[in-house]
C-alpha cells in the first residue's frame, strides 16, 4: 500500500509536469513540430487537438467498459512515447 | 535574481514555483487519501493527453536527430512492439472475463461508510472496497471462490509438530492439489502466505471479487 501511495504521488507529479508545465515551457518545441507537420502535409493545429480529444474520450470509454482491455490498449499506445523518450 | 526571473517574457518564475508547490501538496493529499482511485482516474483522463504532450515536446526538441530513414526505422520498430502488446481480440475472439470499472468507482467514494488512512490517521471516503484498499496489509490475497483443488492445504494452528505441519496432510486422497499462481506449495498452518504478484496475476487472481491488495497491485502496474 505504501508503494502504491508513493507511486501515485510521483506519477501524479509526472502528469502535472507534462500536462501543465511542459506545454508552457516548451512552446518553441511545439511550434517547431507544427512546422514539421505542416511541411509533411500531416494533421496539425486544431484538427490535431480535436483528434487527440477524440482519442481521449474513446479510450476513456474503453477503460470504463472493460478496464483490462483499456489498460492493454493504453499500453500499446504508450509504447511510442516511452521508447521515443 | 531567482524570484524575478521571467519565463518567455510572460510570467515570473515565482508563480510557477508556487503553482508547482500547490500541485505537489494536492498530489500528496490525493495519494494519501485515495491512491487507487487517483491512479485509475488520472490514467483515464490524462494518460493519452500526457502521451501527446511528451511526443510533441520530444519530437520538437530532438527532431533534428530523427531524420527520415532513422525515423522510419524507429517507427517501424515501435509499431512492432505495439503490435506485440495489442489486445488479444485483435487476433481472436474477445475475452469473456471482462472487468468493468465499477468496483473502483465504488471504492472511490460512491459507497457508504468511511475508513482511516494509516499514513495520516485521517478519514478517507469510500465504502467496503475502499476500506479494503486502505488497509490492504490485513487482507490476505486468497482464492476463496476457487475450486477446492486450487485451494492450498491449510492445517489448523497448533495441530501436530512443526515437521508434520510443513507436510501435506496424508488424508487428502489422490494426486497433490494443483496450486494456483501466487501460492507456495507449503503454506504455514492456519494461514495463506501471500507471495509476490505481478499486476496481471493479481487481477486474474482477484477479478471482480478483488479485495484490497489485489486491486491495489493491479492498478499500480499501470504506466
Amino acid at each position: 500500500m505504501r508503494f502504491l501511495t508513493v507511486f501515485t504521488f510521483l506519477q501524479t507529479m509526472h502528469y502535472v509536469v507534462w500536462c501543465y508545465f511542459i506545454p508552457r515551457a516548451g512552446r518553441r518545441e511545439a511550434a517547431r513540430l507544427e512546422e514539421a507537420l505542416a511541411d509533411a502535409g500531416l494533421v496539425r493545429g486544431g484538427r490535431l487537438a480535436l483528434l487527440v480529444g477524440f482519442g481521449v474520450v474513446a479510450l476513456a470509454a474503453v477503460f470504463w467498459s472493460d478496464y483490462k482491455l483499456g489498460r492493454t490498449v493504453y499500453g500499446a499506445l504508450a509504447s511510442y512515447h516511452a521508447y521515443l523518450e | 535574481m531567482w524570484p524575478y526571473v521571467v519565463v518567455e517574457g510572460e510570467r515570473p518564475v515565482v508563480l510557477y514555483s508556487l503553482a508547482f508547490a500547490a500541485a505537489a501538496c494536492l498530489a500528496l493529499l490525493l495519494a494519501l487519501s485515495l491512491p487507487l482511485a487517483t491512479t485509475v482516474f488520472r490514467l483515464i483522463l490524462f494518460g493519452l493527453l500526457h502521451n501527446f504532450f511528451e511526443l510533441r515536446y520530444v519530437l520538437g526538441r530532438f527532431g533534428a536527430l530523427l531524420e527520415r530513414p532513422r525515423l522510419e526505422a524507429l517507427l517501424a520498430a515501435i509499431t512492432g512492439i505495439a503490435a506485440i502488446r495489442r489486445p488479444r481480440w485483435v487476433s481472436g475472439p474477445p475475452p469473456r472475463d471482462r472487468r468493468s470499472l465499477w468496483p473502483v468507482g465504488a471504492g472511490a467514494g460512491l459507497g457508504a461508510g468511511s475508513t482511516t488512512t494509516p499514513a495520516l490517521g485521517m478519514p478517507a471516503r469510500g465504502g467496503g472496497r475502499c476500506r479494503a484498499l486502505a488497509r490492504s496489509d490485513h487482507v490476505p490475497l486468497r482464492r476463496a471462490h476457487a475450486p477446492p483443488q486450487h485451494r492450498p492445504a491449510v492445517l489448523p494452528v497448533g495441530m501436530g509438530s512443526g515437521r508434520q505441519q510443513r507436510r501435506r496432510p496424508r488424508s487428502i486422497p489422490g494426486p497433490a492439489p494443483r496450486l494456483g499462481r501466487g501460492y507456495s506449495s507449503v503454506d504455514p498452518p492456519g494461514r495463506v502466505r501471500r507471495t509476490a504478484h505481478t499486476g496481471s496475476d493479481a487481477g486474474r487472481a482477484t477479478g471482480r471479487r478483488c479485495r484490497g491488495g489485489g486491486c491495489a497491485v493491479y492498478a499500480a502496474s499501470l504506466g
